[in-house]
């Protein structure tokens, strides 16, 4: 599903990816940690194709150079990035946002369009599984939302667009217990043979709902040491200084 | 008033001590303001305050000042902190009090004194011909005296630097014209205030023209309190260019009487330079006072702020003019702007124009302004904690204005003015 | 040289060209045009003395300037002052006796004017150049005592509420183009709605250019006697030229008291080609009086077309509790220019306004908020809020406000504010994310933003507009 090859990436001439490597098969469920600083969010936002990196190394994404896609295009073949720090767009409202982006991956894959009637009902339907209150639906997107708000409205998106890959930068942070709850909850509904999940967290609390098959420890731009379970629990107790 | 001044204008050239070499200049200059005359509302600038008319209704016979008083009397300095005065007396330059030597940090020259020496690269005193400001061009022509001031580099004055003008207006006396001209070196530190007098019984105007050039690293700190009466009028016209991460802080007090307007001009020529405009009217009697920014924004990363606070009683006039410009060069500029008037009796009025004028896309710019009464609610408030319907008053004005004030930096100017507020508010009806 | 005309089409799908025969009146201004204008109009003799007193003191004024925008002079004498299309000077009796032709210009606009195919629910009045050729449902008005037709058929079967209010709000003397306007005004729209009467359906106005070299200079004149209401749309098209062409329009509205006034404007006039050639100049003259108490008068714009729009529709609210509102979308892009903001003049007592008013600028387009809120001495407990947002998108153009606020009332609270802004980077990148492609996520995000002014259409306006938002801008991100 997704490769990576010897990735770095430059801000200003400031290394903060440096080498990282990491492969990613159809059904496995990743989870990266490390410190602040480590270069977790420039992963999720170099494999997203946020403008503004220098980069070198090598991704395959679907039998793809992931490089050589717009970052419309990324979306459009699967990936999905809930992002740290999702963005206000005032005077927009939030179902229709979710339509119409919901529509142009549907597009892309030749699939139907939705119209208001039949989006409604999915994306209903999706928001009740989750628990998230439906008035969420009728706000300007993410304006005036809380932080849970925020990411909820992450987890909903995903599992409308049901993504092959969907990547999660720190979606656990600043969530109370029933929150974190839902997270998870749409991460495992959505867990299959087919559909790959990279979770970026600082903390282990995420992982004891998710359960990933691997896990990872970013440190100065690359992984420092790879995992189960375990790993994730040894790092809680002894943090990050002994690796 | 014109054919006046124009009188004035031939004993002035006769009469003024120090020869006129750029009497050609002041000739021209006097030309131009012949053509314009005195600005009126018809004017885009002076739409708020119809110059021409107020001035007439204020001044009955302008006689410019030629009179150089070294024997004045006026012991009223400022006590509330310890200061470097400069005294001019009837628009001319005394040496008094102080003695400057350039090892409190600066040279300085006055025309009076010392014209010959032309010590300014940057224009200094020197006529700029072809002002479209038709008062700049008055005071090109009659300009008596100023000061120029260059601080060493790298120097911190450890005090403030007062400018006295004290005029004692009389029927022979009542037009004065100077400039003040300033170059803050490099990584100099230096804090000014400018303070207005009128100690006579005749109304006056003064019209004063003020330069600051504010090179790499420097911070400056202006500072502006007139004493007027009724009838006197202020024109300020200010000029500030901006270096590389310079910081310039301004802050006007508007208590007194008659007219006063501020035109400042604020270029923000480097990266990393900023500009803090901020001020406060409390007006009554009539009085009349504007304030009127321009904020040139021309180089990216600089940052401007403003903030106005205006009360305005007993058919009292208060405008507030204030733009920012943003270069197509100017790209992450902060530009923020905010005034808020209360008017507190029907016949009082309060005018504002708070201009946007942008040209580069990736800019942060907001203006707010606002102007009613005070929240009838609050007042409820306070009379229900048990003051009288005017102690409350008089404490959400105090509150109001002091808003403004708290952005003054210069801790000790800064409780001065909150202490003058609280005497104006006292005197305040 | 095809291709390039044919993707010019595609830009503004109204630039298409009538063939049609026209009777014009001779080029240029003079007494002799006005009363070639006035008799072709059938005109009583009050209105041509009128309209020559409107001339004779156009003379004596001169074309403002202090307008941001700049535009090369006029030459008032090398346009047409009136053109019709042949057959139409005596209104066709009813729409089946209208040139096919002009039947379909309007279908290929969107506004089929025969029987079975006219819009639900909207009343259209059909401007072509310089005539009114066609009023929709106007029967069904009548049955609830409306009048809803063509100006200069007001001046002959309505003359005295035409001689009671024309001019009242903008009178003769007022400024150069509401002048010209009153000297030359072909046709425009006339609507009465009776005491009491809540309009029954929306009435709307399509005002197309065809001709060239030829001004098109309606006047339209809206009284709301006290009690009713009455929702009016217009919209504007011309076919593209490279000559600029002259729109020099005048608005009066009159509400009474408890009356009130939706008036709307989805402005799409040709903008001129990517370099800047041709367009319309765009010079409107609108303004409403707040005649009574209780009475309501609101504006909303989308300004989306012109190479110059210079407009300033306001309120004067005179009558006590009166309300004035003003809801603008003005974009430009590539070298357009618009000037347009609002007058809102409080004299009675309790009156409220309210702007908002949304800029957007790209290309080497400027874009201008100008406005005024005046408060007078006995407007007591007034208010006013206004809000004033511009988005830059590229650095090449520019964005401007100007407000003026006066206020000479102590019981009064006026309160503005304005931002600028762009597009941020990491707006664009979330919604690339979600899949949005750049001209998607560009559209969606200036829509959200106009979002305020476009819930103030009436539905079948604001999908419209919500297209010619999107279409605007298209090209101007890169």
């Amino acid at each position: 599903m997704l490769e990576i090859n010897n990735l770095s990436a430059k801000v200003d001439k400031k290394t903060i990816l440096n080498g990282l490597s990491l492969k990613i098969k159809p059904g496995e469920v990743h989870a990266i940690m490390g410190p602040n600083g480590s270069g977790k969010s420039t992963l999720a936002n170099v494999l997203s194709g946020k403008k503004g990196y220098e980069i070198s190394g090598k991704v395959n994404y679907d039998d793809k150079d992931l490089f050589e896609l717009a970052i419309e295009e990324r979306a459009h073949r699967g990936l999905f990035l809930a992002f740290q720090y999702p963005l206000e767009i005032p005077g927009v409202n939030t179902s229709n946002f979710l339509k119409t982006s919901l529509n142009a991956i549907r597009k892309s894959n030749g699939k139907k369009q939705l119209d208001a009637l039949e989006f409604l009902k999915i994306v209903k339907q999706k928001a009740s599984e989750l628990k998230i209150d439906e008035k969420i639906l009728h706000r300007q997107l993410n304006v005036g939302f809380s932080g849970g708000e925020k990411k909820k409205n992450e987890i909903l998106q995903m599992s409308l667009i049901e993504p092959k890959m969907a990547i999660l930068d720190e979606t656990d942070s600043g969530l109370d217990i029933d929150a974190l709850k839902i997270v998870a909850k749409g991460v495992n509904a959505l867990r299959n043979k087919k559909r790959s999940f990279l979770i970026i967290t600082h903390y282990q609390r995420l992982l004891d709902y998710i359960k990933p098959d691997f896990v990872h420890v970013l440190m100065k731009g690359k992984i420092a040491k790879s995992g189960c379970m375990e790993l994730a629990e040894e790092l809680e107790k002894a943090g990050y200084e002994k690796i | 008033m014109i054919e006046e001044l124009n009188k004035n204008f031939e004993i002035f050239r006769k009469t003024y001590i120090p020869k006129l070499e750029d009497e050609k200049k002041r000739i021209e200059a006097f030309k131009d303001f012949e053509k314009s005359g005195f600005p009126n509302k018809k004017l885009e600038d002076w739409k708020f305050s119809d110059f021409s008319s107020i001035i007439s209704n204020k001044i009955e016979n302008i006689k410019v000042s030629l009179e150089r008083n070294k024997n004045f009397k006026f012991e009223n300095f400022i006590k509330d902190f310890d200061h470097i005065k400069i005294f001019f007396f009837n628009g001319f330059f005394v040496e008094k009090g102080e003695k400057f030597d350039e090892k409190k940090g600066f040279n300085y020259v006055t025309p009076y004194n010392g014209f010959k020496r032309n010590f300014s690269k940057e224009g200094g005193f020197l006529i700029l011909p072809n002002s479209n400001n038709a008062l700049e061009s008055l005071n090109n022509a009659f300009f008596t005296d100023g000061l120029s001031i260059a601080t060493k580099k790298n120097f911190e004055f450890k005090k403030p630097i007062v400018i006295y003008n004290i005029f004692e207006g009389s029927k022979k006396n009542n037009f004065f014209n100077n400039k003040i001209h300033f170059v803050i070196s490099e990584n100099s530190k230096l804090d000014i205030m400018i303070y207005n007098i009128n100690i006579g019984e005749e109304p006056i105007f003064f019209n004063l023209k003020n330069t600051f050039y504010l090179k790499k690293n420097s911070i400056f700190k202006l500072y502006n309190l007139s004493d007027f009466k009724k009838n006197d009028v202020h024109y300020n016209f200010g000029r500030y260019f901006l270096e590389e991460n310079s910081i310039f802080e301004n802050f006007n007090n508007c208590y007194s009487g008659g007219f006063s307007k501020s035109d400042l001009v604020c270029s923000l020529n480097k990266e990393y330079s900023s500009c803090f405009i901020n001020g406060v009217m409390l007006s009554q009697d009539q009085n009349h006072h504007e304030i009127k920014t321009l904020i040139n924004h021309n180089e990216k990363n600089t940052k401007s702020y403003q903030k106005i606070k205006s009360v305005l009683n007993h058919s009292s006039k208060g405008v507030f003019q204030g733009k920012i410009k943003v270069s197509p060069e100017a790209q992450k500029t902060d530009g923020y702007q905010l005034s808020k008037a209360l008017l507190l009796d029907k016949n009082s009025e309060f005018d504002s124009k708070p201009e946007l004028e942008i040209y580069a896309d990736d800019v942060k710019c907001s203006h707010g302004s606002t102007s009613g009464n005070l929240d009838e609610e609050a007042i409820f408030y306070l009379m229900s904690r048990g003051l009288d319907k005017y102690e409350a008053k008089k404490l959400l004005i105090k509150g109001f204005l002091t808003d403004a004030i708290e952005t003054i930096t210069n801790n000790e100017i800064k409780k001065y003015f909150l202490n003058k507020l609280e005497n104006n508010i006292n005197e305040h009806r | 040289m095809r291709e390039k005309e044919i993707n010019k089409l595609k830009d503004y799908k109204y630039g298409f060209t009538t063939d049609i025969e026209n009777i014009k009146a001779p080029k240029g201004l003079n007494k002799e045009v006005i009363k070639f204008i006035s008799e072709a109009k059938n005109e009583p003799k009050w209105m041509l003395e009128w309209r020559m007193k409107a001339y004779e003191r156009l003379k004596n004024l001169k074309e403002p300037n202090w307008q941001k925008p700049k535009y090369p002079k006029i030459n008032y004498q090398n346009i047409y002052y009136y053109s019709a299309p042949k057959g139409t000077s005596n209104k066709p009796k009813s729409i089946d006796e209208l040139d096919p032709k002009i039947l379909e210009t309007y279908k290929k606009l969107g506004i089929p004017l025969q029987e079975q195919q006219r819009l639900n629910g909207i009343a259209v009045d059909a401007v072509f150049d310089s005539v009114s050729v066609a009023t929709t449902f106007k029967d069904k008005l009548n049955e609830v005592g409306v009048i809803f037709c063509p100006i200069s058929e007001a001046i002959q079967k309505h003359p005295d509420l035409v001689k009671k209010y024309l001019g009242t709000v903008i009178p003769i003397t007022d400024h150069y183009f509401a002048t010209l306007n009153s000297a030359v005004f072909t046709d425009g729209s006339f609507v009465y709605i009776p005491k009491g009467v809540r309009c029954p359906m929306e009435l709307s106005t399509y005002f197309r250019i065809n001709a060239s070299q030829t001004g098109q200079f309606e006047r339209t004149l809206i009284i709301a006697d006290e009690g009713s209401y009455v929702s009016y749309l217009e919209g504007c098209t011309a076919p593209m030229r490279d000559e600029n062409q002259l729109h020099a329009a005048n608005v009066e509205l009159i509400a009474l008291d408890d009356a009130e006034i939706k008036y709307s404007t989805v402005q799409n006039w040709y903008p001129g080609d990517e370099d800047g050639k041709g367009g319309i100049y765009n010079f409107v003259t609108k303004r409403g009086l707040c005649k009574g108490k209780n009475s309501k008068i609101s504006w909303t714009q989308v300004e989306t077309g012109s190479a110059i729009t210079w407009k300033y529709p306001s309120c004067i609210l005179r009558g006590d509790n009166s309300v004035g509102e003003f809801y603008s979308i003005a974009i430009t892009n590539n070298h357009q220019k618009a000037d347009t903001g609002t007058k809102m003049t409080h004299i009675g007592k309790n009156t409220k306004s309210k702007i908002i008013s949304k800029g957007i600028s790209a290309g080497y387009a400027d874009n201008t908020y100008r406005g005024l809120v005046d408060i007078n001495k006995n407007a007591n407990n007034s208010r006013n809020y206004t809000q004033c947002d511009s988005l830059l998108i590229g650095n090449k153009c520019g964005a401007h406000t100007v407000p003026y606020i006066r206020n000479k009332n102590s019981l009064t609270n006026v309160e503005h504010e304005a931002t600028t802004s762009k597009i941020s980077d990491e707006q664009l990148f979330y919604c690339n994310q979600r899949g949005l492609n750049q001209e998607e996520a560009v559209s969606l995000i200036v829509n959200g933003f106009c979002k305020e002014v476009l819930q103030q259409l009436p539905m079948e306006f604001a999908v419209e507009a919500q297209k010619l938002v999107s279409i605007s801008l298209e090209g101007s991100v890169g």
